[in-house]
């Protein structure tokens, strides 16, 4: 009926004429007719269904194992056979029958893990739906797939032990190495988002991973992961592509640059061996030279390969002074080319209530503090409506 | 036939995990322990007793953590630790030592039938038979009261 209102509105505003009005409702209700289903065809099926569930549930305990895994792999089968009438009719979505077969698989494995009374740590069950998802992804490439295996992956970080039954508080050698190698193939294979998001998010927390795999005891280990993967944007073949992932660059940076900020201005006991801090630095010039020639945005990061210097400054002052400087300068950058003000911005923010947290939570009375935050934010939106005002070409509202 | 791959495919890894465990079974060596129930739980999806092996208790030389054991049978017909070490060698167990037992992953959790499990806890006393495979696998077969 909406659509009929609708199509009233727009005739009478004169953007449609009568006839294709009436080719419009002859359309629909052909269409209708031919999709509709029979209500009580559903409402059986739904019965028979929650018929055969409730027979199951209730005598889970008595089937034989084989039984029990076998009706999982039954489950499964069937939703890729739908999956399949759903492709050649052209009728329901296939990928959500080929999504519900992931799970059952995911689901066959747990009782499979159940029934013969294993242990269900390890990542062998992650593993398995990971590289399912994916297969499923690289045969009909739908980011649905994608997310999916994004999920299941997540399962393999926080899983513990290796392959199988090898015991280990964090992932070992083998699963690292060939987590890196599948993410790396997923991000060039795929050039196409979201998996090139996701891909990249999975090579980072390998970073991540291995500091506790090597033992050492590193804070640097963020700066190293996010600058040891800018050439991987050489790969990335289209240049829309690129820009995107410039922003998961620049986001990652950022957020780092707060923790390191909030870590070194609370803890004293830390510290960093000065040769990795040298290195770092000689790193980032290096990684500079290739930022400054291909990838000129990510200029931005670069800032982060001091912070290995700056970190003998047990007050945290001068990775304070640098990250305000930067959230500024690229605040005011951004606001001269006129692109999009919102995450400078909100970076912007995050700084100043970081460092204001950092340094005022304990030294003010807290009414003080709060007195003094308000202003704090007061100063920051006095700063917006500033920029909006030069933007708008001196226009106030 | 690229449509059928995948859930060929996925048959073919759940028949393999079925395969391993039984392959525990076939090749390994069948032990019993003497174990007790701890801490009662009962999660959503299945009800399982966890057991702890007053048995597979180390000697003081061996560091806490990681550990790897073999297994033998003393003069009651249960298992005892053969070898334990803190390094890994052939035919070994994983483990982990802390507290004062030695937990194997495997066997610190059994299934046990929906509303069973109370019996089990309150019985106290309880066995496991289990298997153990040439390289170092464990399976858990049946739960029992023990005599």
């Amino acid at each position: 009926m909406a659509r009929l209102t609708k199509l009233m509105e727009w005739q009478q505003a004169g953007l449609i004429d009568a006839e294709t009005i009436n080719r419009i409702k002859d359309y629909e209700t052909h269409r209708q007719k031919k999709n509709r289903v029979p209500l009580l065809l559903i409402v059986g099926l739904t019965f028979v269904g929650l018929a055969l569930l409730s027979f199951l549930a209730a005598n889970w305990q008595a089937i034989p194992a084989l039984i029990k895994i076998g009706l999982v792999l039954v489950l499964m089968v069937s939703c890729y056979v739908l999956a399949d009438l759903s492709e050649r009719r052209t009728i329901w979505n296939p990928v959500a029958f080929r999504i519900l077969g992931i799970i059952a698989f995911a689901g066959a494995l747990i009782v499979t893990v159940q029934s013969f009374h294993m242990s269900m740590q390890g990542s062998f069950i992650g593993w398995a739906v990971f590289l399912a998802a994916l297969g499923h992804f690289f045969t009909w490439r739908h980011p649905a797939y994608a997310i999916l295996a994004f999920i299941a992956g997540l399962n393999i970080f926080t899983g513990v032990g290796g392959f199988g039954s090898e015991q280990a508080t964090f992932l070992d050698w083998t699963s690292i190495v060939f987590l890196a190698l599948v993410s790396l193939a997923w991000f060039y294979f795929s050039q196409s988002f979201p998996s090139l998001i996701l891909s990249w998010l999975f090579l980072y927390l390998v970073g991540l991973e291995l500091f506790a795999l090597v033992s050492y005891d590193g804070v640097l280990w963020p700066i190293w992961t996010l600058f040891v993967l800018v050439p991987l944007l050489l790969v990335v073949k289209e240049e829309a592509h690129r820009q995107v992932l410039y922003h998961l660059y620049l986001v990652v940076a950022a957020i780092n640059s707060l923790i390191y900020l909030t870590v070194r201005a609370e803890t004293t006991d830390s510290s960093i061996p000065w040769g990795e801090a040298i290195a770092l630095v000689v790193f980032t010039i290096g990684i500079g030279y290739l930022v400054y020639r291909k990838f000129q945005p990510l200029l931005w990061i670069l800032p982060l390969g001091l912070f290995g210097l700056l970190w003998f400054d047990e007050q945290a002052i001068l990775i304070a002074a640098l990250v305000e400087i930067l959230a500024f300068v690229y605040l005011i950058e951004r606001e001269r080319q006129g692109s999009r003000l919102t995450i400078p911005f909100l970076y912007f923010i995050a700084v100043q209530l970081t460092i204001y947290f950092i340094y005022a939570w304990n030294r003010l009375d807290m009414s003080l503090f709060f007195l003094v935050g308000a202003v704090l934010v007061f100063l920051i939106a006095g700063i917006l409506w500033w920029i909006r005002k030069r933007r708008e070409g001196g226009v106030t509202s | 036939m690229k449509r059928y791959l995948f859930p060929v495919l996925q048959i073919i890894v759940v028949l393999g995990v079925i395969l391993s465990f039984y392959s525990i079974s076939w090749l390994g060596d069948s032990y019993r322990f003497r174990a007790e129930p701890f801490d009662p739980f009962s999660p959503v999806y299945g009800e399982y007793v966890m057991l702890q092996y007053p048995d597979l208790k180390p000697e003081d030389s061996v560091k806490k953590g990681l550990v790897y054991v073999t297994f033998t049978t003393d003069a009651d017909g249960y298992a005892k630790i053969d070898r334990i070490s803190n390094e890994r060698f052939f035919g070994s167990v994983a483990g982990d030592y802390y507290d004062q037992y030695v937990t194997i992953p495997q066997l610190t959790q059994y299934y046990v039938e929906q509303g069973t499990g109370k019996g089990y806890e309150d019985a106290k006393k309880l066995e496991v038979k289990a298997d153990v495979s040439p390289w170092g696998t464990v399976r858990a077969t049946e739960l029992l009261v023990r005599k």
